[in-house]
């Protein structure tokens, strides 16, 4: 980014974005702060960061969206870059403080437009900046060619076969149950996953498929603050769920994905009404679905033992209504399980939402005192092993359990289904059979 | 000039004289008038002091000693009070008490302070006065 | 000062009130406007019970964790609010000049009420203006506007108690309690303080987007 701060700032671009989205929401906004303050209390960056006012919500959009507008777009490479460390630097967008508005002001949705006007004069973090030069080109974060993913499922189909006789992972099935789509980094680093996935849709014996395209879910785009391709990202997903002709599109465990798909993504894409073409699904509500509906059985002698706690993914909770469905997922799994305080829709984003992880070691960190809030919320429950059904959460308590010594395990649903569920005889593989 | 000592002497008897002659005649009425009307109690602001004699001076007697006709005629009153005919709440087409005061006192205090005459109390503190 | 008054009360006062009703009834006709070309996320996923309990929840004392958390605060943001509205509305003197004026009041309070919660409000104020000043996360985003406007408040309340109590010069104090009303009525839909109305608009749009669209309370 560092060499886009010489060139100079498109005015007229600004204005263009400004105008286009001074709506009645936030000419409302930005007119009725009253300035009471009561937002700093609910950010975890203003509590992690010495409760320095300058971290409560309402100055960063007051310092920054607002300040775009009081100067109708003319501002500086200087302003600019002081906007890029408050809006991705120190605010995930997990909308916490809007509940704790009098006014219910969203101030993520305005953190969000202040990224757009950045991003648009190339102020956007490299580590998000490299994600959307691979979203142009191949349609995923991780820059994977069609080819390789292909490879990489049937490779999975074919270890994850002998496991299980039977189970097969369908490519563009027509009009199957579920399109299952994913997080880049699962074909790309993390090929269990899709095997995992591949398991439990096979002992659920459900009507699945993954696509050769379309196939990723996430969408950095839309932290990046570049609407045009975020939009273009869930496009892809979108219409290949109805060329196949699917009924729904189910989502990998990640937050941000389950957000754009299933809410912001339709606005990006520009369809009216607000809904996705294909209903949208996240896994934490297609599992707790199977274990409710005795689809999926868990042995009772491998259910967890030690102390678990539940990892409210902002997007998947706050801004994705789950929150009961992760716990009674979880109360299938575990014995033993305590809950973090707040919790559920008044969760503490973990510190690494809001294309944070993405973002790279430039943030890293502030990434780690902001997520001391989740660190010491993890350490009070005394729960040995953390269940986040967001690769961001994952990934950033796993960095927190290294940086606060917290000594937990974190893991994803799929991983705690696949070794505590019941396999039925006729998908157990015949004896011998892999001696050859 | 001791003759000039003796009629000051008698100018001052005889301006004592009348002003003595015409005490009677200026304390035939009530000179101030304490308006506490029990039907206005609890009283929310301090009682009006009402020059009757200053008012009395200034206008007709049946402004407000007044008595109408079915046309709305003043045929005049016979110097009853207000509380005669004005009773707590509005009845028989009558103003309630509170209205009636406010009614006399202000409207007219209003069209005075229109047509200019200085020092006209329209305000409430201006006769709900304070003593303290 | 007679001829102030006049003014005062009459064609000024006509003016309050009309920029205050209309000007708040234009901003929501342009707001209301504006939303169904550039906000059309409010309509899409409109939902009344989730908008209704979004308002009801903040607007009774401690009806939402937010206020839960800061309890002292919530006292005092009411008895501000409250009596920022009742007072002058009830308010017996302010009624007898509606009556006299339209023939219609409304309900009035006594004076000795009035009085009770006036000083309430001066307490409540005085709260507010000193954690303005005092908290770090309030302070630094507060602005002269803020503080005006914050004044533009207390000083009706202040000058009609004095005058009640014919505290100083009555006259002057009363012509003064009338001239910051009508100010602030003027000021009300163009500034910050048209929350009055837009409070229930925003409220009700997080309603939809938390509770009708993922069943999330923001309260």
């Amino acid at each position: 980014m560092n060499d886009v701060l010489e060139k100079p700032v498109d005015t007229h671009k600004i204005r263009e974005i400004l105008n286009a989205n001074d709506g009645a929401r936030i000419k409302t906004w930005l007119s009725i702060c009253s300035r009471c303050g009561l937002c700093a209390e609910s950010c975890f960056f203003y509590l992690t960061n010495n409760r320095d006012p300058r971290f409560s919500p309402a100055y960063k959009f007051k310092s920054t969206l607002a300040e775009m507008y009081r100067r109708k777009g003319n501002v500086d490479r200087d302003f600019l870059r002081k906007c890029y460390d408050i809006i991705w630097g120190e605010c995930t967008t997990c909308r916490r403080c809007s509940m704790y508005c009098p006014f219910g002001i969203d101030i993520a949705t305005m953190i969000s437009t202040a990224r757009t006007v950045c991003q648009s004069q190339g102020v956007v973090p490299d580590g998000l900046e490299r994600t959307s030069v691979n979203y142009r080109e191949t349609g995923n974060q991780m820059g994977m060619s069609t080819d390789d993913f292909l490879d990489t499922c049937s490779w999975m189909e074919e270890e994850t076969g002998e496991e299980l006789t039977g189970l097969t992972i369908p490519i563009d099935k027509k009009g199957a149950k579920y399109m299952y789509c994913l997080n880049a980094r699962e074909p790309m680093y993390y090929p269990q996953d899709i095997g995992m996935a591949a398991k439990i849709f096979t002992v659920a014996e459900e009507d699945w498929t993954m696509s050769s395209t379309g196939w990723e879910a996430t969408n950095l785009a839309m932290y990046a603050g570049d609407r045009a391709l975020a939009g273009q990202v869930v496009k892809n997903m979108y219409e290949k769920a109805v060329e196949l002709g699917v009924q729904n599109i189910a989502i990998t465990e990640c937050g941000h994905a389950f957000r754009s798909a299933a809410f912001e993504g339709p606005y990006f894409a520009g369809y009216a009404g607000g809904k996705p073409p294909v209903a949208v699904v996240h896994s934490v509500q297609l599992f707790y679905e199977y274990l409710r509906d005795g689809r999926i059985k868990i042995d009772p002698d491998k259910m967890l033992t030690e102390p678990v706690t539940y990892q409210d993914p902002c997007n998947v909770s706050r801004n994705g209504g789950l929150w009961e469905e992760g716990r009674k997922l979880t109360a299938f799994l575990a014995k033993d399980f305590r809950e973090m305080t707040p919790n559920r829709e008044h969760n503490h984003c973990c510190g690494g939402g809001g294309g944070f992880i993405p973002m790279g070691p430039e943030f890293k960190k502030r990434r780690m005192i902001s997520g001391r809030l989740k660190a010491d919320q993890i350490r009070a429950t005394g729960a040995k092993i953390v269940i986040a059904p967001c690769h961001n959460c994952y990934d950033q308590i796993n960095d927190l359990n290294k940086e606060y010594n917290l000594g937990v395990k974190v893991l994803s649903f799929k991983e705690i289904i696949c070794e505590t569920m019941i396999v039925p005889d006729k998908f157990k593989p015949v004896e011998g059979d892999d001696e050859e | 000039m001791g003759g000039g000592g003796l009629m000051r002497y008698a100018r001052l008897g005889f301006a004592a004289l009348a002003f003595f002659l015409m005490m009677p005649f200026a304390f035939s009425q009530d000179a101030v008038m304490i308006m506490n009307h029990k039907e206005l109690d609890p009283h929310q602001r301090p009682l009006v002091r009402f020059t009757h004699e200053q008012h009395a001076a200034k206008m007709d007697c049946v402004q407000c000693h007044h008595d109408y006709d079915e046309y709305l005629n003043n045929k005049g009153g016979e110097g009853g009070v207000c509380s005669d005919c004005h009773v707590q709440s509005p009845m028989d087409g009558k103003l309630s008490l509170l209205e009636a005061f406010h009614g006399q006192c202000k409207g007219c205090h209003e069209v005075m302070q229109r047509e200019g005459k200085p020092n006209t109390p329209v305000t409430c503190g201006e006769c709900h006065i304070l003593r303290k | 000062m007679d001829d102030l008054y006049a003014f005062l009360i009459g064609p000024a006062l006509w003016v309050a009130f009309i920029v205050f009703l209309g000007g708040l009834c234009l901003r929501v006709a342009f707001l209301y406007g504006l939303s169904k070309d550039r906000d059309k996320v409010i309509y899409n996923h409109a939902d009344m019970s989730w908008g209704v309990r979004s308002i009801f929840h903040w607007l009774i004392p401690w009806g939402s964790v937010s206020m839960r958390n800061q309890p002292v605060f919530t006292l005092m943001f009411f008895l501000f609010h409250i009596c920022l509205f009742a007072v002058p509305l009830f308010l017996l003197a302010h009624n007898m000049m509606w009556q006299e004026a339209f023939g219609i009041s409304l309900p009035s309070m006594s004076d000795g009420t009035a009085d009770i919660l006036t000083i309430v409000f001066l307490v409540s104020f005085v709260f507010l203006l000193a954690r303005r000043m005092v908290r770090p996360e309030v302070r630094i985003l507060t602005t002269a506007w803020d503080y005006t406007l914050l004044l533009l408040t207390g000083i009706p309340f202040v000058t009609g108690f004095l005058a009640y109590h014919q505290v100083g010069d009555y006259k002057t104090l009363l012509i003064l309690h009338i001239l910051f009303a009508e100010l602030l009525l003027i000021v009300i839909p163009f500034s910050k303080l048209a929350h009055i109305i837009l409070f229930f608009f925003s409220r009700a749009f997080i309603g939809f987007e938390f509770g009708g669209r993922r069943g999330a309370r923001t309260w």
